[in-house]
């Protein structure tokens, strides 16, 4: 009797530990949290996608692998693959900088700024009023040197661990600087350029500049080579590569080939000006218009034509990796967009009379010279 | 009086009324789509629309229920890779797009200088014969320093 009764303990102490050892089975799961996906090659796939947030599963613990995907829930899947793919690879996340910065303004002591770019490290800004360049370290707003002798500088491109600057003269000039040398008198490179050159780009090969009536290609070596073509153009001002063609803002949208023909117009807002790639579309500020024109570069076709948001005489366009900046000068603010589903992000209101104008990116912070204070904002 | 005017009126409001659905639907619900509602998935179609990942079933339809084919899935993260890589590519944000042709900058870097690393930023490059270990800017080819061994080591910079 009593060897019945201690089997019969045993017995049921048996039955729950196998229960209880079912169960505990299921809440640890086959594959992170999901029941119904095999610890086989596709789980951590699986997992990755989970951890990542572009999936949820279907319930907490179900993932329903063998499931269906239609095209809605597919793009769903990839918006989120490529937002957080984006995060990940951000500079401002390896840098523990995911906040966006207090808009800071400093005074530049120098009289009408106007584009600027950043070379990774350091901002170059070409200004007008004195004929100068001046240098700028990004991380802590300090300011490095400033390079003398750019009469009417207006554009700036940084190539090749050189800096270009356009000379806004009838004849254009192109200055050039070698950032690794004392800073003096910038090097002048050619002075027969279009007349009034504003816009600077490159395209692996060659330079080129947006001219009252023309663009103008220069090449070769030193004495280099400077070719200017104006048919077809009226006053193109903005120039960009998209790593595959060179665009310039004129009337219209201008894909050129390699020697300046026109190969596409694309139809954009009135008086565009000065455009940002965002490795996918082309942002174009039309500030006769009060309108920004977001173009698939691949195509030319025209996306979306974005208006409101603070858009008042919008000039120069930027990307930081996520958001898009646009200079407004006639409302002294800057209009911020998500570049990814072009969700208008708001206005940021710098001092009255300052003028925006300029803008870029370092991959972490928006900076903007203001041509009427002379100034420059970072944000 | 009335009647036979208001045959010509409700033609009329037909018409309208059809045009505003034309107009409607040129419109789309979601972006430059008819068929898919303002709802909590029109911000990722858009998204997967605007980074060219997708062009939709025709310009005005993507066509939200039907099924994906392994051909088509292959297709769209293949644009996903691509539209990321470009992105986030430090080069789109500091507009520098193109890929540099024809450049050489010849450097003398001593006899077997055929180790070399990138840190990031500049190229370090070690030549095996002399030991020197020199230190050049990836940007513009500037040698910035060099490291020689000191005058009792075998001259070998990996002995």
């Amino acid at each position: 009797m009593r060897w019945i009764l201690r089997n019969r303990r045993f017995l049921a102490v048996s039955v729950s530990a196998i229960v209880l050892g079912t169960g505990a089975n299921a809440l640890l799961s086959v594959c992170g949290p999901f029941t119904d996906v095999a610890a086989d090659a596709f789980c951590p796939f699986v997992r990755e996608i989970f951890y990542l947030g572009i999936t949820t599963g279907t319930t907490p613990t179900t993932y329903d692998p063998s499931g269906n995907v239609t095209r809605l829930q597919m793009a769903a899947f990839l918006s989120r693959t490529v937002d957080a793919a984006a995060r990940r690879s951000s500079r401002r996340l390896v840098l523990e900088r995911l906040w966006f910065p207090v808009p800071r303004i400093g005074i530049l002591g120098s009289s009408a700024p106007r584009l600027i770019k950043s070379d990774g490290a350091d901002l170059w800004i070409a200004i007008f009023g004195d004929g100068s360049v001046i240098r700028m370290r990004a991380s802590d707003f300090k300011y490095l040197e400033t390079w003398t002798g750019a009469t009417a500088a207006v554009g700036v491109l940084v190539e090749g661990g050189g800096i270009f600057i356009t000379g806004s003269l009838a004849p254009g000039v192109l200055y050039g600087i070698l950032p690794s040398m004392s800073a003096g008198a910038v090097t002048t490179l050619t002075t027969n350029l279009g007349d009034y050159p504003a816009g600077i780009a490159f395209d692996g090969a060659q330079f080129w500049t947006a001219n009252v009536g023309s663009v103008t290609r220069v090449y070769g070596q030193f004495p280099w080579t400077a070719t200017t073509v104006s048919a077809g153009f009226s006053a193109p001002l903005g120039l960009l590569y998209d790593g595959a063609s060179i665009w310039a803002t004129d009337q219209s949208l201008l894909r050129l080939d390699p020697v300046g023909g026109i190969t596409q117009t694309v139809t954009v807002g009135s008086g565009p000006q000065f455009p940002v790639f965002d490795g996918s579309n082309i942002w174009v500020p039309n500030a006769g218009s009060n309108s920004v024109s977001v173009v698939r570069a691949s195509t030319g076709v025209v996306l979306a034509t974005l208006s409101g948001n603070g858009l008042n005489g919008p000039t120069s366009a930027a990307f930081d990796g996520e958001r898009i900046l646009v200079t407004n000068p006639a409302g002294d603010s800057a209009s911020l967009w998500r570049a990814s589903d072009l969700a208008a992000f708001g206005v940021v209101q710098l001092p009255a009379n300052s003028g925006p104008y300029g803008a870029c990116s370092d991959g972490l912070s928006f900076w903007v010279t203001m041509k009427d204070s002379n100034s420059l904002g970072r944000f | 009086m009335g009647i036979p005017h208001s045959r010509p009126f409700l033609a009329i409001l037909l018409v309208a009324a059809f045009l505003a659905g034309a107009a409607g639907s040129l419109l789309g619900l979601c972006g430059a789509f008819a068929d898919v509602m303002p709802d909590a998935f029109c911000p990722f179609v858009l998204e997967v629309f605007y980074m060219g990942i997708t062009t939709g079933t025709s310009p005005t339809t993507y066509d939200p229920a039907s099924a994906v084919s392994r051909l088509q899935m292959a297709a769209f993260l293949s644009r996903t890779v691509d539209g990321v890589v470009h992105r986030v590519s430090r080069r789109i944000i500091l507009n520098q797009a193109w890929t540099q042709l024809n450049f050489f900058n010849p450097l003398s870097l001593g006899p077997n200088s055929f180790f070399a690393q990138s840190d990031g930023t500049d190229v370090w490059v070690a030549s095996r014969d002399s030991g020197v270990v020199r230190r050049i800017r990836a940007s513009d080819g500037y040698l910035l320093s060099t490291f020689r061994p000191p005058p009792s080591s075998t001259g070998n910079a990996f002995s």
